[in-house]
């Protein structure tokens, strides 16, 4: 079924936008097509109960005219697990788990929790339906418009309220049209900075452990 | 005060940074040159104290040859919290989260910064600097370390504690890759 629904998705994105993936450029989908798109994502993010993969995450700093990159691996469980750790050029551990979030830095350890803010609230709902795909969830923050090249559907995110549009001028998540699963975040700024992170190596459910957020 | 303190620590921790430009009506301090007249980026791993809160991040920071000081500092996310341009004492915030834009804030993160442009940062671009050398700031009470790799500031009046430790990007390039 799910193979099925993969296959006519393609056919159908690649269809609708042969023209722009000559020229490599991303179109709208007609409504129809974002919805079906947006059915088989739903139910795809449905099967997902937990996620690893690693990232490389790249940021362009306006001012400075420059690009930090940085680089590390990220584990989901359902319903609201999530573990973020950089690596690379720096060792940064962020974990959702439950209320509460925890991170470390430097060996220094702090937990706060985050019903304590509705913003943070917000974001930790954003992060992991972002990784899922759970567009039902995201919709209800953003206004979101599909668009394709012919190889991957892109879902352009605009804030719906001042707090988020403080923080984000726009989110695209940006997924593989076959698999449904997330390759990409793009986060732009007010500022004009924008960072993406680019999702490797994905692996779905496969079996996470306890102990893997088992962080104090 | 504790409101302010609270504002940054949820900013900073998470995504919740937020980014504003100045106003257009703002004066404008310095040009601080082109990125092309800048020499090389200097990326250090930041931690900022003050009371008990506790924010880490990256402050990348390029010295123009007018010895005009840039810099920008992001979460671990890659949010940005701020941008300056520092000069001879003075420094202009470029860019400052909604949630950091405070008076008081600004006060305090404008005399911070331009006290690490001028006493931290131009004595690292010293690549002979071996030793570790601690300017006492007297007058605005307030100490600078500073080591090849590392700085300290210690804001006395404010009880603000700003420590960067220096990143190699080479280095940091080839990891991210790898």
């Amino acid at each position: 079924m799910k193979r099925s629904a993969a296959i006519l998705t393609l056919i159908i994105v690649s269809a609708m936008t042969q023209l722009s993936a000559q020229k490599n450029e991303f179109t709208a989908l007609e409504s129809a097509n974002a919805e079906l798109f947006r059915k088989n994502l739903y139910e795809a993010s449905e099967k997902i109960n937990t996620l690893e993969c690693s990232f490389t995450q790249k940021q362009n700093l306006s001012l400075l005219a420059e690009e930090i990159s940085s680089a590390g691996k990220m584990t989901f469980r359902k319903p609201d697990q999530l573990l973020w750790e950089y690596s690379s050029p720096y060792e940064f551990l962020f974990l959702m788990n439950g209320g509460k979030i925890i991170t470390r830095s430097n060996g220094r350890t702090t937990t706060i929790d985050s019903g304590s803010s509705p913003l943070m609230k917000e974001l930790c709902k954003i992060m992991i339906a972002g990784l899922r795909g759970d567009t039902k969830s995201l919709e209800t923050s953003f206004t979101t418009s599909y668009l394709s090249d012919g190889r991957v559907v892109r879902i352009s995110m605009l804030p719906k309220n001042k707090s988020l549009a403080s923080i984000f001028k726009k989110i695209d998540l940006t997924f593989d049209a076959s698999t449904f699963l997330v390759s990409s975040i793009e986060m732009s700024e007010p500022s004009g900075d924008n960072t993406t992170i680019f999702i490797n190596n994905i692996k779905i459910n496969s079996v996470v452990n306890d102990a893997v957020f088992n962080i104090h | 005060m504790m409101r302010y303190l609270i504002f940054i620590s949820l900013a900073s921790l998470l995504i919740s940074c937020s980014g504003k430009v100045a106003p257009s009506g703002s004066a404008t301090l310095y040009t601080g040159g082109n990125a092309s007249d800048d020499n090389k980026a200097h990326f250090y791993r930041t931690t900022i104290d003050f009371g008990t809160n506790h924010i880490t991040g990256l402050m990348i920071v390029k010295i123009s040859p007018d010895m005009s000081v840039r810099g920008s500092f992001t979460n671990e996310f890659g949010v940005k919290g701020f941008d300056f341009i520092s000069k001879e004492g003075r420094t202009q915030l470029i860019y400052l989260m909604p949630m950091l834009d405070k008076i008081f804030i600004r006060k305090v993160l404008k005399r911070d910064i331009s006290l690490l442009s001028d006493y931290g940062f131009k004595e690292i671009r010293d690549k002979t600097l071996k030793e570790i050398k601690t300017i006492d700031i007297t007058g605005k009470k307030a100490g600078i370390t500073t080591s090849d790799e590392k700085i300290v500031l210690e804001d006395i009046r404010y009880k603000v504690k700003i420590e960067l430790i220096a990143i190699n990007k080479d280095e940091q390039q080839k990891e991210a890759i790898q």
